[in-house]
């Protein structure tokens, strides 16, 4: 949401879109860092029951900032190429839905190219699969949230900006995105980007499709339906790369 | 002071308070907060004591107030047997969605009960056949009690708040039972309860369903009480209203919650002039709890036993 709105109030400046995008996911990536210094790595015996409770805290509070400081209204963001559609096989596409397609699947290449490849990648997931044993390998866990801090707020940025156009910039759009983000994560398997990109398909799929051939006001109920499907008979979600905690 | 004065004290007080004060637009404010105070203290039994996050429950509220207020409307049923009728099938719900939710740890049941209460909202909203969808629902009777109507707010606060009393000292009966010392052994060490023979999972479920009747009773009474509900009051944002409740009064405290509920549920009606503050104020407090005191205010209440 942050993204997108960032994204709005700099065109509105008449930046060019290149710039304004760059700008937007790292102040945006900037602020997620802050929070982590600020909050996160600030509280005492933090259960993840109170980090939960708190990364919602944090959420309203963003979205009240922001609803108070620039305005509640839905703002149009116009699309990022000068043509509007583009045709491919005889299907139609809108040109911003061709860049959101594309800088999905670049974003998802270079995710899977550092936490694959490079060592602070590899550090990543060492501290997300067991942060105790990659303490006592001498890795700075404190540091490492703070990096997955500001990776997973850019990509949360681009990801607001780019879908601006289509979506309408406006202080509470983050909710609906964020929960079906989780969603797609959870039936794709944590920990799992390839998983968390099909699993995104799957659900956007679904939701078309109910929404043609149920009814299109019960098309976000599809994602949520399908989430508690996964959780309930296979937690680990559909390409599980790590266990999830079941009693 | 042992609990049990001190709530009658406190139940003595709030009798004062509505004899002493006559002011309609006062007693329904209380009133309110004393629906509120319900669904909390369900909410605390599930979050403070058992250590399980649901962020959903406005759902299950919305359960209870949809249910009986169509079974009333529509079938022509007695108030009361629709209040019935609805907590029991939502607390029977709660108790099917709840058996496999409840195998889900940390992040992923707060997902899971976020996706209830949101496909519970969205259902209510869509379903403008049965429902009334945004336009919301109305025409339910008032409630009677002995051919005694309840149909101004002095009378419905004298129902309402012993009502509350009493599903108070449920719960404050249910924590200092057996049950009770099993749900403190499962939110401290899970794995030794679950050594000990405590049926970790099944005393979940238990409590998960205790607190939707909490809940599904509240919106139920809050149905027949303003004779109107529409979905918008039963979305995320009254769901994690009662989070900050129950956090902020000190996860696990009765008296920390009834009153940090009573003060959080009525200072909006007092301060509309901030009324676009009120989700910073409510990000901070949450915010503020978790890092400084995330005991809450129970330490304000240490001295009662």
């Amino acid at each position: 949401m942050l993204g997108g709105i960032i994204e709005f109030l700099l065109l509105k400046q008449s930046l060019p879109i290149g710039l304004s995008l760059l700008i937007s996911a790292t102040v945006v990536s900037l602020i997620a860092v802050l929070i982590h210094r600020l909050f996160i790595a600030k509280t005492k015996n933090a259960t993840e029951l109170s980090l939960i409770i708190m990364t919602i805290g944090i959420s309203i509070t963003i979205r009240g900032i922001v609803g108070i400081l620039v305005d509640k209204n839905a703002h149009p963001v116009k699309p990022f190429l000068s043509f509007s559609s583009v045709s491919l096989f005889n299907l139609v596409f809108s040109s911003q839905y061709v860049i959101v397609i594309f800088s999905t699947l670049v974003l998802a290449f270079l995710l899977y190219f550092y936490l694959k490849k490079t060592l602070s990648g590899k550090i990543m997931q060492a501290v997300s699969m067991n942060s105790l044993a990659a303490r006592l390998f001498g890795i700075d866990v404190g540091l490492v949230q703070m990096s997955s801090f500001a990776i997973s707020g850019f990509i949360g940025a681009l990801a607001g900006a780019v879908i601006a156009p289509i979506s309408f910039v406006q202080y509470d759009m983050g909710i609906m995105f964020g929960l079906k983000g989780f969603a797609a994560c959870v039936v794709g398997g944590f920990g799992n980007n390839n998983g968390a990109l099909i699993g995104g398909l799957i659900i956007g799929v679904a939701e078309s499709l109910s929404a043609g051939y149920i009814s299109s006001s019960y098309k976000d109920l599809i994602a949520f339906l399908i989430m508690i499907l996964v959780l309930f008979v296979k937690p680990s979600g559909l390409f599980a790369s790590k266990d999830v905690e079941r009693i | 002071m042992k609990k049990k004065t001190f709530l009658l004290l406190l139940f003595i007080l709030t009798m004062a308070v509505g004899i002493v004060i006559k002011n309609p637009f006062i007693l329904n404010m209380l009133s309110m907060a004393a629906l509120t105070v319900i669904v909390v203290t369900g909410l605390n039994l599930l979050l403070g004591f058992a250590g399980q996050i649901s962020l959903g429950h406005a759902g299950f509220v919305a359960l209870g107030a949809y249910i009986s207020s169509l079974l009333s409307v529509k079938l022509g049923i007695n108030p009361w047997v629709a209040i019935f009728v609805a907590v029991l099938a939502s607390s029977l719900f709660g108790a099917i969605i709840g058996y496999p939710t409840l195998k889900l740890k940390s992040h992923y049941l707060a997902m899971a009960t976020l996706a209830i209460g949101e496909i519970i909202h969205i259902v209510v909203n869509n379903y403008v056949e049965l429902t009334g969808g945004p336009q919301g629902f109305s025409g339910m009777p008032m409630l009677s009690l002995f051919g005694f109507v309840l149909d101004n707010e002095t009378k419905f606060y004298f129902f309402i708040w012993p009502v509350t009393f009493l599903l108070i000292l449920l719960s404050i009966n249910l924590v200092e039972s057996r049950f009770g010392r099993a749900y403190k052994a499962i939110k401290s060490k899970e794995n030794a309860a679950y050594a000990f023979g405590v049926n970790v999972h099944m005393y979940k479920v238990f409590i998960f369903t205790v607190s939707v009747f909490y809940a599904s009773l509240a919106g139920a009474l809050y149905a027949f009480y303003i004779g109107f509900i529409s979905p918008s009051s039963f979305g995320l944002t009254q769901s994690i209203d009662y989070i900050v409740m129950v956090v902020i009064g000190g996860m696990g405290n009765f008296f920390g919650i009834f009153f940090t509920t009573i003060i959080l549920s009525v200072l909006p009606n007092i301060l509309t002039s901030i009324e676009d503050y009120w989700p910073i104020v409510n990000g901070l407090l949450l915010i503020f709890a978790m890092m400084v005191i995330p005991n809450g205010m129970k330490r304000l209440f240490s001295w009662i036993k």
